[in-house]
């Protein structure tokens, strides 16, 4: 049946509050920056944090009175937070000892799933003697053993080789989606988010932001930080409908051109988006039919193998992308005035509804 | 290289290391070898050094007793005051050990604020009893055992205990299969620093519990006894004394220097 939460929790003088509805078999990746409260909300849903207003059902079962200890859920920790003393196979077997499974039982079942989830891990050899990414599967392996129904993984790949996590990324997309409960995935890497979410929910300062698949996460970002996971501009501010049926949306940095596909009311709230490579750069001020044309110093210029991002101090800022040879051609340098422009049509445009909801996108094609 | 250290800076570190290791040497050249047997038998050693042995080692168990869950509290609690607990606790290690005895008299003695009850109610009296000079011992040497073990708490991360909840451990379990395991090296260098100091105890034992052969007189007060009739036999029970602080040293070393 899975996870139903909706709650506040307070830490300190911090609150966060949020949703969440998580099926059986489905992976809900709860995304955002440091300190935006990620760890407050899995320490709600394991127990170790009291719960200031609202509930937790698992199951349609209420759990948030219920100490960790006495939950259904299965954790994996940031750091993996293997027992230092206890071998592998007794970390794992620890949770099934806990409940007073017996002994011999217990071992059957670690050293099975010690040789499912973490092949080549010696059951028992002690957590210093093993690499991060062995570290983790143990881990996962110990969160695994009671039969959860809640599987919570917090940050798990922070400690991992790079090398050793797509490895890793495979075995936890199996596990969450054949072990039979919910998975709660925390994370502040959006590349976790994307390949093993069902669902995303951003959260920034203690609220959510916006949640949907990562497409949707990804056509239509609502919030800086969602933009900048997803790498594109955006902006957010107030629309002035102009005489051809265009608009003007103006925002707190600068004002774009951009083309509603209705009619909107002068002061209507919305939301444009427009990826960088959709912006053209020019040495000098360009004539032709693009609407949106910004004149501003180059900012920054970031290389990254046979592509070129290059920020802009327009009026909006602006972030454009073009070709690492690009940049050798125009002679492109810091603090060199340039121009930038980019079509209405191209910018991806969320109207805000009466009630404060984004309606559909604006423009064609996306 | 030696061209770098002045001069004043060796002969200052010789008179130091002289000054140090002098009275041992002597205590090794003077001591009876010829006679030692005798000087074992008249000198009442065999029963001083059970007395010791016993006395320490009871007194080690009661301080690991009362001092572990003591420890506990200061380090894991959130009672207010637990910083002049803390002092408090702490104090019998700074305190001259005579002072220890006086006070231990005017608590338990047979007027003292709890002992006249002891007496009087129960007909118990502690002062001049073995009990009293295990009384005494712990007196000074529990602060040693509270002070390792609350060090070696603080050091375990406490998220481990969280990761064992969300296990399905309760908090006992938890504490006996995580917490005890990482505790370990430091409650035994607690132990053995404070089994240690109990052997070694005088001040307070004298005071409270009296001299009294086979029943009170440890080691320390034993060779303190002969040292006027029989100097001999004080600087043999002497040796056996040091030969037990090497054992200590010994043990310690293992102890601390590989704790984790």
């Amino acid at each position: 049946m899975g996870l139903r939460a909706s709650f506040v929790a307070r830490r300190g003088s911090f609150d966060v509050s949020i949703e969440l509805v998580v099926a059986d078999g489905e992976t809900l990746a709860l995304l955002g920056p440091n300190g935006a409260g990620k760890s407050t909300v899995l320490d709600a849903l394991a127990g170790t944090l009291e719960l200031a207003e609202g509930s937790i059902e698992l199951d349609g079962v209420r759990i948030d009175h219920l100490p960790p200890e006495a939950r259904a859920i299965g954790v994996c920790f940031q750091g993996d937070l293997l027992f230092p003393k206890l071998s592998a196979l007794e970390n794992v077997a620890f949770p099934l000892r806990a409940r007073k499974v017996p002994k011999s039982e217990a071992r059957a079942r670690s050293t099975e799933l010690i040789e499912r989830l973490a092949p080549g891990v010696d059951p028992r050899a002690v957590p210093a003697s093993l690499s991060g990414g062995e570290r983790q599967r143990v881990a996962l392996a110990r969160a695994l053993a009671p039969e959860p129904r809640l599987l919570l993984l917090d940050e798990p790949f922070a400690n991992v080789d790079v090398s050793a996590r797509p490895g890793l990324r495979a075995l936890v997309r199996r596990v969450a989606h054949t072990f039979g409960g919910a998975t709660v995935l925390i994370s502040h890497d959006p590349l976790d988010a994307l390949t093993l979410a069902d669902r995303v929910t951003l959260i920034e300062a203690g609220r959510m932001t916006q949640s949907g698949t990562p497409e949707e996460i990804r056509s239509a970002p609502r919030s800086a930080y969602a933009a900048d996971l997803v790498g594109v501009n955006l902006f957010i501010g107030t629309l002035e409908p102009l005489d051809d049926g265009a608009a003007m949306l103006h925002t707190t940095d600068g004002s774009i051109t951009v083309a509603p596909d209705q009619p909107v009311a002068p002061g209507t709230g919305a939301i444009a988006s427009i990826r960088p490579v959709d912006i053209s750069l020019h040495a000098s001020e360009p004539e032709g039919s693009a609407r949106n044309t910004f004149g501003g110093t180059v900012a920054e210029i970031a290389l990254d193998g046979d592509r070129a991002r290059i920020r802009i101090d327009t009026a909006p800022p602006l972030t454009a992308e073009i070709t690492a040879g690009s940049v050798t051609r125009m002679a492109l340098r810091t603090g060199e005035q340039i121009w930038a422009s980019f079509k209405a049509v191209e910018v991806s445009l969320q109207i805000e509804g009466g009630d404060g909801s984004a309606l559909a996108a604006g423009t064609l094609g996306r | 290289m030696s061209s770098r250290t002045p001069l004043p800076l060796w002969i200052l570190a010789a008179v130091g290391l002289i000054f140090v290791t002098l009275p041992l040497l002597a205590l090794l050249i003077r001591a009876p070898w010829g006679d030692l047997v005798s000087s074992f038998q008249g000198s009442g050693a065999g029963t001083a050094l059970r007395l010791s042995v016993v006395v320490s080692l009871a007194s080690t168990v009661l301080s690991l007793v009362l001092g572990v869950p003591l420890a506990w509290i200061l380090a894991r609690s959130s009672i207010p005051g637990r910083s002049v607990l803390r002092a408090v606790v702490v104090l019998p290690v700074v305190l001259p050990p005579v002072v220890g005895g006086i006070g231990l008299l005017a608590a338990l003695g047979r007027g003292g604020v709890a002992g006249r009850w002891l007496y009087d109610t129960l007909g118990i009296q502690l002062t001049f009893t073995t009990l009293g000079a295990i009384i005494a011992t712990t007196f000074v040497s529990m602060p040693l055992v509270v002070l390792a073990t609350e060090s070696g708490l603080r050091s375990i991360d406490r998220r481990y205990e969280s990761a064992a909840s969300t296990l399905g451990a309760n908090p006992r379990y938890a504490i006996r299969r995580i917490v005890v395991p990482m505790l370990a090296p430091q409650l035994a260098a607690g132990a053995v620093l404070a089994w240690a100091r109990a052997l070694g105890e005088f001040g307070a034992t004298i005071t409270f519990a009296g001299n009294l052969a086979g029943r009170t007189q440890t080691l320390p007060l034993a060779v303190y006894e002969e040292r006027i009739t029989d100097p001999g036999a004080a600087i043999f029970l002497s040796l056996i004394l040091v030969a037990l602080s090497v054992v200590v040293l010994v043990a310690m070393r293992d102890r601390v220097t590989q704790a984790r």
